[in-house]
């Protein structure tokens, strides 16, 4: 069993620091910028439209289980739910999880709750189709099509059915916005998607939406962070290539050490 | 606490009674007032949360300390010996060969990578000669690299030798504990009044208390590390040192690859010591979520039930798929139970394969799921043909190297640049090799770009949810 070693304990000990005393430093006032990401904007676009046509919304979590993936993507179904229940719009949101489906039907109660309509809150719009993976994407695709949704949105952890939704959403005429943590799929979601989140603005998401002080503080904590592994990367290439050019046991050392210590 | 293992009837009452137990469970879940339930969940995620985080921080346990610092110091040192000999040129081995071209036997000089390729254009090719490999001693100081990974290797067998006698004075200590525990593990058992038979039916060990459990596998782990990891490396180091002792026949690339596959087998032989006090309870917090999972299940199958049942009662556009989704689910519970039933019967076994697996499993379920993916082959052509339009410059280096990737991959491209020879710098012109050095230099690089950017977030988003400091549609309130 891996355990940690004494860089885990240094990088993790720097992280977790830095982004909590980003997160103090914003509740004590500080401004904080964030960039605009196209994708999280055209949320509220996509939300009007859905209202303008009369027709529903679908979100889709994915194949996510319970975890920060689908947590993060709950935060944004509850931010949709609270623009939507403004307008009286309607959102559907299949899981592929049951654990997540208590959760989501949760979150979408409380959302309409908050905005003082929790009669708009349908039951059944929140709903587990299956664990399976074609057969969580054969239920949306029948969704999305006998629904004739106007706004499509894919936040979670999606596989080989990506595509499969995100072109059925392009067929019915959906305004499409996903993002995923996973990496192979979001060229699939560039292809057929109207906006994608790419890599870590999928965890900035909450942050943009809602402009709380305890999230931008974490945000810009994260960015320190990678500022770190970036700074790791520059020694370990400098390191590698200094080795290869050279027979200096002083930087033999250092390499060697260093990849042993990253490779736990 | 012992569970024991039980059998025919007092299998299902103790079932019963657990489901009847978990529905009670539930109930007074669902009666729990609504202000209290995110406390719940966020102080229950809180407390798992402390728990993953001290097993992955706090180190192994102090007996295994000596050994896990021995084998530390031999991992590094075959990690030295590995860097000093990938510094190694080493002058690939050529081969004479000879094959019939226009008639005529034409016999050359080739290096051995370029055999295949040669068997490809030219068909059959006989090998006359074939020269060794060798190392090039004289660049990047070779020969004193050689000697030093010689010695570094000495000093990393002296380690693990160190390490298996340390193996060796700790396992009788650790086995005096588990007698202790053992002893305590039987008194348990006489009071619980626990037959012989009952124990013997255990075979994963679950009557036995965790502690009992925890010594029986660092025990095992101790004995796997010294015999199944330390024994062979110790060996397999040797015999690379002695074979490197004749520079000019050394089989250097091998003997790398040897030292490599061994630094990974010392790690593992550490990691498997480097169990703490928490370990051993992981399979215990694994299975409570698994159990807190399962009530979920029950959750989402009824409210699916509901939804169809509404379908069907109303008479909804669409309510024969909902009758459909009954009678599936039905039918595959039903079959499935039927399974093991029948499997106990004579000529049970064949009509339950073909119920379950022919027609439902593989006829039914699997053709379906097929079927779905194969639309993605066509999904993927609607949006590449939608989406990839030139537009700019970034589009269309995009495009040019899609269509580099593309045509690397299929033969026809590979045909179009087999003109070019496989050797020296113009070989990297091949499509096949652009192909390749696109996809694992500047593509690789961009995904783990974002790769970290993704596990950055993830960690920041993790520590806000355990610290109860996230904000978001599900966690509005600071506790």
């Amino acid at each position: 069993m891996q355990h940690a070693n004494w860089l885990v304990y240094l990088l993790e000990g720097a992280m977790v620091f830095l982004v909590l005393y980003k997160i103090l430093s914003a509740r004590a006032g500080r401004q904080l910028f964030i960039r605009r990401i196209p994708g999280l904007s055209a949320i509220d676009e996509a939300v009007g439209r859905s209202t303008e046509m009369g027709r529903p919304m679908l979100f889709s979590t994915g194949l996510s289980g319970i975890g920060i993936v689908a947590l993060q993507a709950l935060s944004i179904l509850g931010h949709i739910i609270k623009t939507a229940a403004r307008y009286r719009a309607r959102i559907i949101v299949p899981t592929a999880e049951p654990v997540l489906y208590t959760v989501a039907e949760e979150t979408a109660r409380d959302a309409y709750e908050s905005e003082g309509v929790p009669e708009a809150f349908n039951r059944d719009d929140v709903r587990f189709l299956s664990g399976d993976q074609f057969a969580y994407a054969s239920g949306v695709v029948g969704i999305l099509n006998r629904e004739k949704v106007a706004s499509a949105f894919y936040f979670g952890d999606f596989f080989a059915e990506s595509l499969i939704l995100a072109e059925n959403g392009q067929q019915v005429g959906a305004i499409q916005v996903a993002g995923t943590p996973q990496i192979m799929q979001i060229p699939f979601f560039i292809a057929a998607c109207d906006y994608t989140i790419i890599g870590d603005e999928y965890y900035a998401a909450s942050a943009y939406l809602s402009r709380e002080p305890t999230l931008l503080g974490s945000l810009v904590g994260q960015d320190y962070s990678k500022a770190i592994i970036l700074a790791l990367i520059v020694i370990g290439v400098i390191s590698m290539t200094m080795l290869a050019l050279t027979t200096l046991p002083f930087i033999e050392r250092v390499a060697v050490s260093l990849s042993e210590a990253l490779k736990g | 606490m012992f569970f024991v293992p039980l059998r025919g009837y007092s299998l299902g009452l103790a079932i019963g009674a657990c489901v009847v137990l978990g529905v009670l469970l539930l109930f007074l879940l669902t009666q729990v007032p609504h202000r209290y339930r995110k406390p719940i969940i966020i102080g229950v995620t809180f407390l798992f949360g402390w728990f993953y985080f001290l097993e992955f921080m706090i180190p192994g346990d102090r007996a295994t300390a000596p050994v896990r610092g021995i084998l530390r110091s031999a991992e590094h040192k075959l990690r030295l010996a590995q860097t000093d000999l990938e510094a190694i040129t080493v002058i690939k081995g050529q081969l004479t060969v000879q094959y019939v071209e226009g008639g005529r036997t034409v016999k050359r000089l080739i290096p051995k990578d370029e055999l295949k390729n040669l068997e490809l254009d030219k068909g059959e090719v006989k090998v006359v000669h074939e020269d060794k490999d060798r190392p090039r001693l004289g660049e990047h100081d070779g020969v004193r690299r050689v000697m030093r990974a010689r010695e570094i290797m000495a000093a990393a067998v002296a380690d693990l030798r160190r390490a298996k006698s340390e193996i060796e004075r700790l396992r009788p200590q650790v086995q005096r504990q588990l007698d202790q525990e053992s002893k305590k593990a039987e008194a348990e058992a006489k009071r619980y009044k626990l037959t012989k038979e009952m124990l013997a039916r255990d075979e994963q060990g679950n009557i036995l208390n965790q502690r009992t459990k925890a010594l029986r596998k660092r025990i095992d782990d101790l004995k796997d590390a010294a015999q199944k990891k330390i024994d062979p490396t110790i060996a397999t180091i040797e015999s690379a040192r002695s074979e490197l002792g004749n520079l000019s026949t050394a089989d250097v690339e091998s003997i790398r690859s040897v030292a490599a596959a061994k630094v990974e087998d010392v790690s593992l032989a550490r990691s498997t010591l480097s169990d703490n006090f928490l370990t051993p309870y992981k399979e215990t917090a694994s299975n409570i979520n698994a159990v807190i999972g399962s009530f979920a299940i029950g959750l989402g199958v009824f409210g699916l039930m509901s939804l169809h049942g509404k379908t069907i009662r109303r008479r909804r556009r669409g309510w024969i798929n909902s009758l459909a989704f009954y009678v599936a689910l039905f039918a595959m519970a039903l079959v499935g139970f039927l399974q093991k039933y029948l499997q106990q019967k004579s000529g049970g076994q064949i009509l339950s394969d073909a119920l379950y697996s022919g027609i439902l499993f593989n006829g039914a379920y699997i053709s379906l799921q097929a079927t779905m993916f194969s639309l993605v082959a066509f999904y993927i052509v609607s949006a590449a043909y939608r989406a990839f339009r030139v537009k700019s410059r970034e589009a269309v280096l995009m495009m040019g190297a899609a269509l580099l990737v593309m045509l690397g991959l299929v033969p026809i491209g590979q045909w179009m640049t087999s003109g070019i020879t496989h050797v020296g710098w113009l070989g990297s012109f091949r499509l096949e090799r652009v192909q390749d050095w696109i996809m694992t230099v500047p593509n690789m690089a961009a995904q783990r770009g974002m790769a970290f950017g993704i596990g950055v977030g993830g960690l920041a988003m993790a520590l806000r949810i355990w610290l109860s400091l996230e904000r978001g549609a599900y966690f509005d309130k600071q506790l």
